[in-house]
């Protein structure tokens, strides 16, 4: 799997646009899934995804 | 001038032997490292296609099942379960398979008992006058036992080994990637190596021994502890069947630490020569006396 790099402050913004807001556009939401597919690749903690959720809905 | 073919040398046939298993055992591992790899990519595009998911947990509560598959297979790939073989040459007993070789060979079912290892030391060592201090026992077997752990070679693939590097490493670290291949790569484990171990452990013991009061210990009869030492932890790990020592010739010429060839005693007056090749010897040049299981 390409290696998707993105800050943790960006896939934070990522999730809002794919999931809270649904505003991505069609490749936005490609390369976005492809990120969070790639953290679970990378065997990121259900934890470090939580923060990003959790983040995601308490920021505007 | 003809030049005519020379007949290989018994060290030769031997180290071209060991080129030929090395060899075969590259091309496994090889062979092995493809699979995994296409296990594994296999497993990544897979959760790259994953297209549907709705949140996070979701996602995550997919792909951990199918991380857990994909590792199940590496597992099962790398360590399988072996099914048992009976050998036609014993009982039909149970036998494992040998990391060095891959072959099916005949082992002794009993696990291996450090006690057992530290009676034999016991026994083995009890016919020689001990120094002051007594023999070291407890470190020369905790020399066997680091011996046995680093890779016995008769048993099979240590499957706990893989799934716990497989459960606490990341796959594409670097680390993970030479700690899978150092479990992968069979230990060849040769005697010489055992008993240069066994030698050192030996000469830093004796350096504790306290003298007899005949004087100084002298350094070959630490050299003999280190060579009946090396042949006991040998015994124990391959068991009785492995160390048939070769039929006595006479008190020159002893059998050598692998067993394969006699070398002249430390003091038959040709210590400077102990490696010297005595395998078209048909009589020992100091005593005459013919080599057993060959006519003169």
């Amino acid at each position: 799997m390409t290696p998707l790099r993105l800050t943790r402050e960006a896939t934070v913004r990522a999730y809002q646009l794919l999931v809270k807001e649904g505003t991505a556009t069609p490749a936005e939401r490609e390369h976005f899934i492809q990120v969070f597919n790639a953290l679970i690749v990378a065997r990121w903690s259900m934890a470090g995804l939580r923060w990003i959720k959790d983040q995601a809905w308490r920021r505007a | 001038m003809t030049l005519t073919q020379r007949t290989p040398t018994t060290e030769e046939e031997r180290l071209a032997q060991d080129v030929q298993r090395n060899a075969e055992i590259a091309r496994r591992a090889m062979s092995l490292t493809q699979q995994v790899d296409n296990i594994w990519t296999n497993y990544e595009s897979d959760i790259a296609g994953l297209r549907n998911w709705k949140t996070l947990e979701e996602l995550h509560a997919i792909a951990v099942p199918r991380r857990q598959q994909a590792l199940a297979s590496i597992v099962t790939l790398l360590a399988p379960t072996p099914p048992p073989l009976s050998c036609s040459s014993c009982t039909g007993g149970p036998v494992s398979y040998c990391r060095a070789c891959f072959e099916g060979r005949r082992t002794t079912p009993t696990p291996l008992r450090r006690e057992d290892l530290v009676k034999a030391l016991i026994d083995r060592l009890g016919t020689m006058t001990p120094p002051l201090g007594g023999w070291p026992i407890k470190e020369l077997a905790d020399v066997g036992m680091a011996w046995a752990a680093h890779g016995h070679p008769m048993t099979q693939p240590d499957r706990e080994g893989l799934e716990k590097i497989l459960r606490f490493d990341q796959y594409h670290d670097k680390q993970f990637a030479e700690q899978l291949l150092a479990w992968a790569t069979p230990t060849p484990l040769r005697k010489e190596a055992l008993e240069s171990i066994v030698g050192q452990a030996i000469g830093e013991a004796s350096l504790q021994w306290i003298p007899r009061p005949a004087g100084v210990f002298d350094a070959s009869e630490a050299s003999k502890v280190a060579q009946r030492t090396t042949e006991t932890i040998w015994a124990w790990l391959h068991g009785p069947q492995e160390a048939t020592p070769l039929p006595v010739w006479c008190r020159h010429l002893l059998a050598s630490s692998n067993n394969s060839e006699y070398v002249f005693e430390d003091h038959s007056g040709f210590e400077n020569c102990r490696l010297v090749r005595t395998t078209e010897w048909n009589s020992c040049p100091i005593c005459a006396a013919p080599r057993p299981g060959r006519t003169p």
